[in-house]
């Protein structure tokens, strides 16, 4: 299947037409007269598309912003991408909506905003969606590589933490560690990871199943929540290593410390500038060191998404 | 003689045949009623318990429905939400009833309750779905109730006026 059809396909007619026909494509790229090469060319330059009620249509497409001031996007049009986007099954994706986004088939992901539903201060929902973000995931194999053999550092994996400010590529990067570390390679074999995908940007599972090839020994968790999901995956799973992305809150440290002393190694990302920033705040403190995280990835943006900055093991 | 024996018999086994047909047409409208009760059963757990979407509930109704214009609905309906071709749920799904139920030996009123599903309120949480469903549900069963209770009944007059018919006709063409 054409890959851009997964992303026209939840666009109504007329926005669909913009993407396949005006986004331009350079002579160098493609045979013109090959339509699915441009169609492949589309896909790979395109990143966002946005729809925002009774604005032009817009996209980010090859790294710049285009916005079609001719295409106004409707009510109509908007409430149709609603519809396309959850299968039709609003009530299906009550809490993904709550959440702001929903995963749509590929892994791509539509942000979603408008009306806040309040229950006792409490955001339970969001209605009369007028704000369409539908961000192209793009899976970067291979943007690891420089970091494996910090990984299996002396021949063994230690807990490992990957630093990083946001929109740096931290979930990108342990994407591919797991998927590397599931394959396996000539000098190592391939381990059993359990993954807790509470945001369903690791694996992008659509209906259960992962868009992103995390490997042949991975286990996925989709959509539980860090704390409880770590857990359970040891249990029933039986995993060599359990990674999560974004550890936050004092129970996702809790559980955490709990896997350290349970045998598993544990991969991790965290948003953070420096080790030294991170480990000023006291709940982490306990579980970065010698007997904690003892390799930390920092990364930045320096060079692009994804760049890293430095690798420290703690002794 | 023989050729008004003949006719006679004609005559007689046309009537009882269409009076066997009427009871069939019965019965079966019972059996696609019961069977429309039980696929509701399956959607209220598939939403209020699997969660799942539309589309892919559709698919797997049909791979359940033991009535062929039944599976080829739900096949369909599954189909076509998938195309995102711009439509309503309850458009396609009324376009449908009226496109695989037109051999079907419901009665107008069946189709017409049926065609109501399509109003489910999709945007609404999974409980508004079940309780939409459960009233549709109700209604469903108390159709096949009565005409459970009046089935035999009906039978028994299709059969025996079948017959009276036949020998009517006989008796006015002798």
């Amino acid at each position: 299947m054409n890959r851009l059809n997964e992303i026209t396909g939840v666009l109504p007619d007329r926005l669909k037409a913009v993407i396949l026909e005006r986004l331009e494509v350079n002579s160098t790229d493609i045979y013109i007269s090959d339509v699915n090469r441009r169609f492949y060319v589309i896909y790979k330059k395109l990143q966002e598309i946005r729809l925002r009620v009774n604005k032009p249509f817009a996209v980010t497409y090859d790294g710049s912003e285009k916005m079609f001031n001719d295409v106004i996007v409707s009510v109509e049009e908007i409430r149709q991408c609603i519809q396309y986007i959850s299968s039709y099954s609003v009530y299906a994706y009550r809490n993904d909506i709550k959440r702001g986004f929903i995963t749509i088939q590929g892994g791509h992901r539509a942000g979603l905003a408008g009306q806040a539903v309040f229950d006792a201060e409490k955001m339970t929902d969001q209605k009369n969606i007028s704000f369409i973000n539908i961000r192209v995931a793009h899976e970067i194999c291979g943007c690891a590589d420089k970091l494996m053999d910090f990984i299996w550092k002396d021949g063994c994996l230690k807990h490992t933490l990957i630093i990083s400010p946001p929109a740096c590529g931290k979930t990108t990067m342990l994407r591919d560690i797991i998927r590397q570390l599931s394959y396996g390679d000539n000098r190592h074999c391939g381990i059993r990871i359990g993954v807790v995908d509470e945001r369903s940007e690791l694996a992008a599972c659509y209906e259960g199943i992962p868009q992103n090839d995390l490997g042949p020994r991975t286990d996925v968790l989709d959509q539980a929540y860090k704390a409880d999901g770590m857990l359970l995956l040891l249990r029933s799973m039986s995993p060599q290593l359990i990674a999560v992305d974004e550890l936050g809150g004092p129970d996702d440290i809790r559980s955490v410390k709990y896997l350290m002393h349970c045998g598993c190694v544990v991969f991790a990302t965290i948003h953070g500038y420096s080790l030294d920033e991170v480990i000023k705040r006291m709940e982490l403190r306990e579980i970065i060191g010698t007997c904690g995280f003892s390799r930390i990835i920092t990364l930045c943006a320096v060079n692009g998404a994804g760049s890293v900055k430095e690798t420290t093991e703690i002794r | 003689m023989y050729i008004k024996l003949v006719g006679i018999m004609f005559i007689l086994s046309g009537c009882a045949i269409y009076g066997l047909f009427l009871c069939y047409r019965t019965n079966r409208r019972i059996d696609e009623l019961a069977e429309y009760k039980e696929t509701l059963i399956l959607l209220e757990g598939q939403i209020s318990y699997g969660n799942y979407c539309l589309p892919l509930i559709c698919t797997k109704l049909s791979n359940v429905c033991k009535i062929a214009h039944i599976r080829s609905f739900y096949k369909n309906v599954g189909e076509r939400l998938n195309e995102n071709a711009g439509l309503e749920f309850s458009v396609i799904w009324s376009e449908c009833i009226n496109e695989f139920l037109k051999n079907s030996y419901l009665y107008d009123s069946d189709k017409a309750l049926l065609a109501g599903i399509g109003n489910i309120p999709l945007y609404l949480d999974g409980s508004a779905q079940i309780n939409y469903l459960e009233e549709i549900k109700l209604r469903l069963e108390g159709l096949t109730n009565c005409a459970r209770a009046e089935a035999d009944s009906k039978c028994r007059v299709y059969k025996y006026v079948g017959l009276a018919a036949g020998a009517f006709i006989i008796i006015l063409l002798i």
